[in-house]
């Protein structure tokens, strides 16, 4: 490595290079080569703060580099439907969170209809409706969703797979809407008494 | 933003891409903050680097869905915390390593064994590398053992260093680069 470019790895670790110089780093070296100077200058810097990482000295730190790269290339070489069956995993993830979020929904909804004074004539379509809807959701998935039923893997998912948590905040505050809307429209004494859902109205039209 | 955060990203979205030397940068650059992020948790060095290893995999396998809302190393670390405490938990649920000798009844604590860079030949090895590094810097020019000092005991910035040294930032840089080398030469002639 010539000394123009180990200057700018000095500069990459430090985090103060420009980003032509990694573009160049990465396009004329492999990490292979850079790990051994790399690994000293991290031992440079633990004994200078007195905090030497006793475990890896630098060829046992370039060992475990090279563990690290072939534990990456091994994952890579794996069957695509390996890595297409996890994603499929994700999706499914997703699907159910978003279909526990509709039911939820329209289980509160409900339950504050039917709280309801009864003194206001009930529309004979929004209860048709909302019997299509109840048999369409529990044909798909349980209405109540106990926490024992959440194993602690979907936590875990839901915690750390941003996609799904974002689906999940979408959902809740899909929810909320619908409740304050259905909450506006009571205390307007409206006959309205259930708020329509989009998705649901869709497919039955 | 600063500049290391704007580094990072860049890598992270390279790697993102499919660009793989991007994501080894990045091994290559927190390898060693992963581990000491291990090591407060666990204590046997194979299983630091076990389970080290097993986070950058983890880190790999989620890079898709990583939407920079954290800083990489940020999301990195936590990785590294939730792999350490899996692996613990994993390993009270896992029979304990003490095997039974069948001639004598008598029970041989297989953890108890001494680990190969505990030997006192490998300790002697890791004070001698300390003893080289600080000699080393001792023999450092002023001027290139205090932009060193500054940047790694203080973890200041090359432009706060410069402003430290009355110097251009170029200059900060190639003193810290210089002093590196120099150490280096040292390390390397201990072997």
């Amino acid at each position: 490595m010539n000394p123009e470019d180990k200057e700018a790895l000095s500069a990459w670790i430090d985090g103060e290079s420009e980003a032509l110089e990694e573009r160049r780093l990465l396009r004329d070296h492999d990490a292979r080569e850079l790990a051994q100077t790399v690994a000293r200058w991290q031992v440079i810097g633990e004994v200078i703060r007195n905090t030497p990482n006793s475990s890896l000295e630098p060829k046992r730190r370039r060992a475990q580099f090279g563990s690290i790269q072939q534990a990456l290339v091994q994952i890579q070489t794996q069957s695509p439907a390996a890595e297409n069956s996890q994603v499929g995993r994700a999706h499914a993830h997703g699907r159910q969170f978003r279909w526990y979020a509709v039911a939820a929904s329209l289980t509160l909804v409900m339950a504050i209809g039917a709280l309801m004074p009864q003194d206001m004539p009930s529309s004979p379509i929004a209860s048709q409706s909302n019997d299509q809807v109840s048999a369409e959701i529990a044909a798909r998935q349980p209405i109540f969703v106990s926490a024992g039923d959440v194993s602690s893997e979907d936590l875990d998912e839901l915690s750390l797979n941003p996609e799904l948590r974002a689906l999940d905040e979408a959902s809740r505050a899909q929810l909320r809407a619908y409740l304050q809307q259905h909450d506006q429209l009571s205390q307007l004494a409206t006959q309205q008494r259930l708020v329509s859902y989009p998705r649901t109205a869709s497919k039955d039209q | 933003m600063n500049s290391e955060e704007l580094s990072d990203q860049r890598l992270v979205q390279r790697a993102q891409q499919g660009d793989n030397r991007a994501f080894d940068m990045l091994v290559l650059k927190y390898q060693s903050r992963m581990a000491n992020v291990v090591s407060r948790y666990i204590k046997d060095h194979h299983e630091i680097a076990d389970v080290t290893q097993e986070a950058f995999v983890k880190a790999f396998r989620a890079l898709p869905n990583f939407r920079g809302d954290a800083q990489f190393y940020t999301w990195l670390y936590r990785i590294a915390i939730n792999t350490a405490k899996n692996f613990l938990v994993a390993k009270t649920r896992r029979p304990p390593d003490v095997d039974k000798d069948i001639e004598t009844g008598e029970f041989s604590d297989v953890s108890g064994v001494l680990e190969a860079e505990d030997r006192p030949d490998q300790l002697l090895s890791r004070d001698q590398l300390q003893a080289v590094v600080v000699k080393a810097l001792a023999d450092l020019p002023e001027d290139i053992r205090t932009a060193l000092t500054l940047r790694e005991f203080d973890g200041l910035s090359y432009e706060e260093i410069a402003s430290i040294m009355e110097c251009p930032v170029g200059t900060v840089r190639s003193r810290i680069f210089r002093g590196r080398e120099a150490v280096e030469k040292k390390i390397e002639e201990m072997g």
